[in-house]
């Protein structure tokens, strides 16, 4: 990382307008394309306080902040356009967590890199709808959310409440979502409104290690610890009468279920497997990267081929869990209200996933080329009449969902035109989370313990408490600024407005 | 075929378009005959007699020399293509003779056994003859560069063509909503195609599920988590 | 002499046992299962909470045995122990001569106390493991003034933490307490609890519910130590135990062993305790709580292959070296090859674990289907209550097999949490959390993944970053 005075970094930065900012080459080392992230004022503020604080003497190493990282992306070998910093963005493994870049498959020096992806792969969002109003709901949530959590599978020995061998597995590996409409746990509609159609064609589940299939064996059906979780919502604030109507939002009040969930420690196997895999093949291939935890390998090695087909397989394996969900919910809704759940209109109104790497055609200087498109923290939002959306979408433009974090609103944003040039129809994925949700102030006395331990010939360290800063910041996203930044910005479209009335946490 | 012929000979009059066998050489004959003698009248009654001797081994020559005199395109086809052509030649024929009777005829539309679906879509009600539309079309067409065709469907179809091919021919500023509508247009229609398509994937995927679908739960399982 | 034919057999009514039970019930209802209990009580899991994907947090208690018939149709009790196991013509006979014919059978026959070499000689001596001893523990302490506590485990941890009224010696032959659940620096955590507790509000742990009751009668009739050990929560009972003069006093020695014990007269105290450190100590009894050894408590046509510490040796999928002989629990020594990450603790969290893998493998032969081994299997962990705080144990949280050639990272707040990291080439090998940190699943990937962690240096443990997030 390039050492600078914080008054020396900023030369590189440039804001072209109220709510982008562009990052200028040089800013770190060998950046083929320059850099560009959306913020408003608020998000402005805590992006330049975070990199004052990684200026600060002493704070070598540690967590790079967001600017260096979308920097450090657009350095990798055969990126195009530009590498784009969302507004929710914050410091994750090798690429931050709400930056989303493209690699132009026809260079045969671009790569791929499982840290573009994440660790949680196709990790996303679906949203169901239903026919019912917050009245009908409100008195019985208690009940409905414990029946919602009812289903939630306990024990090692338990098989899950939906069964699943190691057959299953492999099968739902490589179809996806058409493993569960073949099984029957969703309806053909469900598949029309998923991105991808919920299953990703060149997933190959010899391509996953044996462990990854063991860690993920008994977790389907599940929703996974984290930031995961399913929310019974209700309509708040309806911006786009238009495009609501087409997704079934009708009226304030409106019942919604959403879920989200990703691979889980399936998606880590798979991520792991492929960095130590990728190790060995930049020195084979001499690929240079700032950060060693941008680990990538041509998109046409061995390696970058293993892991495309491995993490379409998690990709599967992420819908299949959204999808065993989707059937758990309507069971749940239909047992409280004693009606079936088409009378309830549960449909699937989408399903975004905001951890993966996909194939897709783009205009870059004019000419139509097929780019290796990164999201990480970053969701797809494409136009209206794009080839790729549902149908029903072809007007409104994709549907894209964004949790909050837990329990705060969520929103339904559509793709724009302006979008699909900007950022390579991406925009953000909730709320950015990664630094100080304001922890408490801890009272670090180490001395008593620390003389125990010493006993044991062990090397120790310690958190030191001078990271426990004095002003630590505050640097918490939250999900209304960062969605207002993206409507603002135009890289998508604000349509609605959803608030938590119950929350099942996995 | 069969059917085809039973129509256009029930249009023709002829006396017995139901029992009508094409496979039959003696009755392909004499249909043959019965259009020449009743309803196309090329030959004088006198050049008729090569066609006229049905039990002949000659009359196929004659046949042959009959299609040649109608200049007719199946020559070199099959025998039912050929009688085909003779069918609609001689409704033509028929029609022709008889332009002011037939013109004001009203053709009741059978029955669909499906539910009439009004369409809330005005496309649909599209009046591809009116001046407006012929307009429309011409204006693109000339913007797009296409010939002109008598029938402004199949120009504008070609438009359609020229218009899914990147990248699209530049349009003057001042002509950009000429183009647009139109454009906007086909998007509609081609939206309204891909939601059947859609649907009748779903309905195929429904029909497998009922013989695949076995969900299994076991709800006895869930327990009370955190 | 009566015959009873079954499919599966399951010896032993403890938590492997009921374990076993519960997880064939869910994968094979429809067969007959027979289980063999001593006690009328079994143990029974309930709360189970997931706080990372290997993480799993549970309460046990006693209920009926008859409450398994709920879960499984097909289930027959036999109350009764088993004395012979025909594994050549699958034939278990019972100490009533019942014989039971199965096509797999489990055993789950537990561990029994490892107690001080001299404890056989005096009833003062108590060896708690077992709910038996604990009545007469109790009923030892209404009247008891001092008692030794011997042993370094997380029962006499517990002991110690839950007991008032009586003046404590707790001797430790480590220099730390609590050897089997944490280390020294945790211990100094817990023990600037206590040394705050009676300042801060006294009833600062919350009984949930009743453990024992009249039942515990009822158990104390199985000799032999057939019947089930105790709980996590077992010591809560002597909470309210109290003698009415005595002050409660703890004394802690560390590095040191129990020598011999005396029984003398003519003094105040009963009992003579003599130490390696030449130290007497006199008292009215001791409490050994040094573990357990498995109770391989039947004889056999053919011996079992046991592992090093005497437990019936098993392989990754729980089967003893004779087909169709599975072991699971505290009886069973697991020599697979273990992973990494993993090693075996005589704990209700593995009995639990190995029971379902067992289940799991007894079903596939059956059917003829096969399995993979549980990836429970591939990292320990642990959680359990330790003085009011929650605890989990994560992979080698002590540094285990890696010798001195590990690194620690620690953050820990007096009276709130305490974290510590075994890092190795950078690397998470195993950690220890007190208190409510949150940080399960991050650690349970960590060290799954062997993820490089130099980069972030100390900033891993940094209380103002949400690690969890980076790695998402």
């Amino acid at each position: 990382m390039v050492v600078r005075q914080y008054n020396e970094e900023l030369k590189y930065l440039e804001k072209i307008n109220p709510h982008c900012w562009k990052i200028k080459k040089g800013f770190q080392p060998n950046m083929n394309v320059e850099g560009v992230f959306y913020v408003n004022s608020t998000l402005e503020k805590l992006m330049l306080d975070e990199l004052r604080n990684s200026c600060r003497p002493g704070m070598t190493g540690g967590f790079l902040p967001g600017v260096k990282q979308i920097a450090n992306v657009a350095a990798l070998p055969g990126i195009v356009g530009r590498s784009v910093g969302l507004p929710d963005i914050h410091s994750g493994y090798g690429f931050a967590i709400g930056n989303m870049a493209a690699f132009d498959t026809s260079n045969p020096k671009s790569i791929v890199s499982p840290g573009g992806v994440g660790f949680d792969i196709n990790c996303g969002v679906r949203l169901l709808r239903t026919n019912l109003h917050e009245k009908d709901v409100q008195p019985i949530k208690e009940q409905l959310a414990q029946s919602l959590f009812d289903h939630i599978p306990v024990g090692v020995g338990s098989k899950g409440i939906i069964p699943m061998n190691a057959r299953d597995l492999e099968e739902a590996l490589e179809m996806g979502m058409d493993w569960s409409l073949r099984e029957g746990y969703v309806w053909a509609e469900d598949k029309e409104h998923c991105e991808e159609y919920g299953r990703m064609l060149n997933a190959d589940p010899s391509k996953v290690s044996l462990r990854a299939k063991k860690r993920g064996l008994p977790q389907l059906g599940t929703l996974g610890a984290g930031n995961h979780y399913a929310e019974i919502q209700v309509v708040d604030e309806i911006y786009d009468k238009f495009a609501a109507g087409k997704m079934g939002l009708e009226r304030i009040g409106q019942v919604c279920v959403m879920i989200h969930s990703g691979s889980r420690g399936f998606g880590h196997q798979v991520a792991t497997d492929a960095l130590v895999q990728m190790e060995k093949a930049m020195k084979r291939d001499q690929i240079d990267v700032n950060d060693r935890q941008l680990a990538c390998a041509r998109i046409n090695s061995v390696e970058g081929q293993d892991y495309l087909k491995a993490m379409a397989a998690a990709s599967n394996f992420a819908w299949v869990n959204r999808s065993s969900m989707t059937f758990l919910t309507r069971q749940a809704f239909s047992k409280q209200f004693k009606l079936a759940p088409d009378d309830l209109d549960m449909h699937v109104i989408y399903d975004v996933s905001h951890n993966v790497a996909k194939i897709e055609e783009h205009i870059v200087d004019g000419k139509v080329k097929t780019l290796l498109v990164h999201r990480k923290g970053s969701t797809r939002a494409f136009p209206p009449h794009h080839p790729l959306i549902p149908v029903d979408y072809q007007l409104t433009g994709q549907p894209v969902l964004i949790g909050g974090s837990m329990g705060t609103c969520s929103y339904v944003l559509t793709g724009t035109h302006q979008g699909m040039t900007e950022t390579f129809g991406s925009t953000c994925h909730g709320a950015g989370r990664a630094l100080s949700r304001a922890k408490s102030r801890r009272n670090i006395d180490y001395k008593d313990v620390l003389s125990k331990l010493e006993g044991m010939g062990i090397s120790i360290r310690v958190a030191s408490p001078k990271l426990v800063m004095e002003e630590a910041p505050e640097s918490y996203k939250n999900v209304t600024d960062v969605v207002n930044t993206c409507h603002a910005a135009g890289i998508s479209k604000k349509t609605v407005k959803l608030r938590p009335i119950a929350v099942i946490k996995g | 075929m069969n059917n085809i012929f039973k129509l256009k000979l029930t249009a023709l009059g002829h006396p017995n378009p139901v029992g009508f066998n094409s496979e039959d050489e003696k009755e392909y004959r004499s249909v043959v005959l019965w259009l020449e003698d009743q309803k196309i009248r090329h030959y004088k009654i006198e050049e008729r007699e090569g066609l006229r001797n049905i039990e002949s081994d000659k009359w196929k020559d004659a046949y042959n020399t009959y299609q040649r005199d109608l200049v007719s395109p199946v020559v070199e086809g099959t025998l039912n293509e050929q009688l085909n052509w003779l069918l609609s030649y001689a409704v033509r024929l028929e029609y022709a003779d008889n332009v002011t009777k037939y013109k004001d005829v009203k053709v009741e539309q059978p029955k669909q056994s499906a539910p009439n679906v009004v369409s809330s879509n005005p496309l649909d009600n599209l009046d591809f003859d009116s001046p407006a539309f012929k307009a429309g079309v011409e204006r693109i067409c000339a913007l797009t560069g296409v010939g002109p065709h008598s029938d402004p469907k199949v120009r504008l179809s070609a438009v359609a063509k020229i218009l899914k091919t990147a990248p699209h021919p530049d349009f003057p500023k001042n002509e950009f909503n000429m183009v647009q509508q139109p454009v906007d247009v086909l998007k509609l229609l081609f939206i309204q195609d891909l939601r059947e398509l859609q649907t009748k994937i779903n309905e195929a995927l429904v029909a497998v599920q009922t013989v695949t679908a076995d969900p299994r739960t076991d709800t006895s399982l869930g327990k009370v988590g955190r | 002499m009566s015959t009873i034919k079954t499919r599966y057999l399951v010896i032993g009514g403890g938590i492997a046992g009921v374990t076993c039970v519960e997880t064939l019930a869910i994968l094979h209802p429809e067969e007959k299962l027979v289980i063999i209990t001593a006690s009328s009580l079994v143990k029974n899991v309930s709360n189970v909470s997931f706080y990372a994907k290997t993480v799993v947090k549970f309460d046990v208690k006693d209920t009926e045995a008859s409450s398994l018939l709920k879960i499984h149709p097909n289930l027959k009790i036999v109350y009764d122990s088993v004395k012979y196991l025909d594994t050549k013509n699958k034939i278990a006979v019972t100490d009533d001569n019942v014989s039971i014919q199965y096509d797999v059978v489990c055993i789950c026959t537990g561990g029994i106390p490892r107690l001080i070499s001299d404890s056989n000689k005096f009833n003062r001596i108590l060896g708690i493991r077992d709910t038996d001893s604990v009545k007469d523990f109790q009923e030892k302490l209404k009247d008891g003034r001092r008692m030794v506590i011997v042993g370094n485990g997380g029962i006499a941890s517990e002991i110690v933490h839950a007991t008032q009224g009586i003046q404590k010696v707790w001797v430790i032959r480590d220099d730390y307490i609590s050897a089997t659940f944490v280390d020294p620096g945790a211990a100094e955590f817990f023990q600037d609890t206590f040394r705050n507790k009676s300042e801060e509000n006294k009833d600062t742990t919350i009984l949930r519910r009743h453990i024992f009751s009249e039942d515990d009668t009822v158990v104390s009739i199985n000799k032999n130590l057939k019947s089930a050990a105790l709980g996590p929560d077992w010591y809560r009972k002597l909470e309210n135990v109290k003698n009415a003069s005595g002050e409660q006093e703890l004394e802690i020695i560390y590095k040191v062993e129990v020598e011999s014990v005396e029984e003398v007269n003519e003094q105040e105290f009963a009992l003579n305790i003599k130490l390696t450190n030449g130290r007497t100590i006199q008292c009215d009894f001791v409490i050994s709580a040094t573990g357990v050894e498995p109770a391989v408590n039947f004889s056999c046509d053919e011996s079992l292959k046991r592992g090093f510490d005497g437990g019936l040796a098993v392989d990754e999928f729980q089967e003893t070296s004779i087909k169709d002989v599975f072991a699971a629990g505290d009886v069973a020594s697991a020599t697979w090859q273990h992973a990494p990450h993993w090693f075996q603790l005589r704990l209700w969290t593995q009995a639990r674990q190995m029971a379902g893998m067992a289940a799991k493998a007894m079903h596939a032969r059956i059917t003829n289907e096969t399995v993979l081994q549980d990836f429970c299997f591939e990292l320990f962990t642990h959680c359990t209550t330790l003085f009011g705080y929650r605890v989990v144990l994560l992979g080698k949280y002590n540094g285990q097999g890696l010798g001195n050639d590990y690194e620690i990272l620690l953050r820990t707040t007096p009276r709130h949490e305490y974290i510590k990291f075994v890092l190795q080439n950078g690397r998470l090998q195993g950690a220890i959390l007190i208190g409510e940190t949150d940080l399960e699943e991050m650690c349970e990937n960590l060290i799954l993944d062997q993820i490089d962690l130099t980069p972030f240096g100390d900033d891993i443990l940094n209380p103002d970053i949400d690690i969890d997030d980076y790695f998402d």
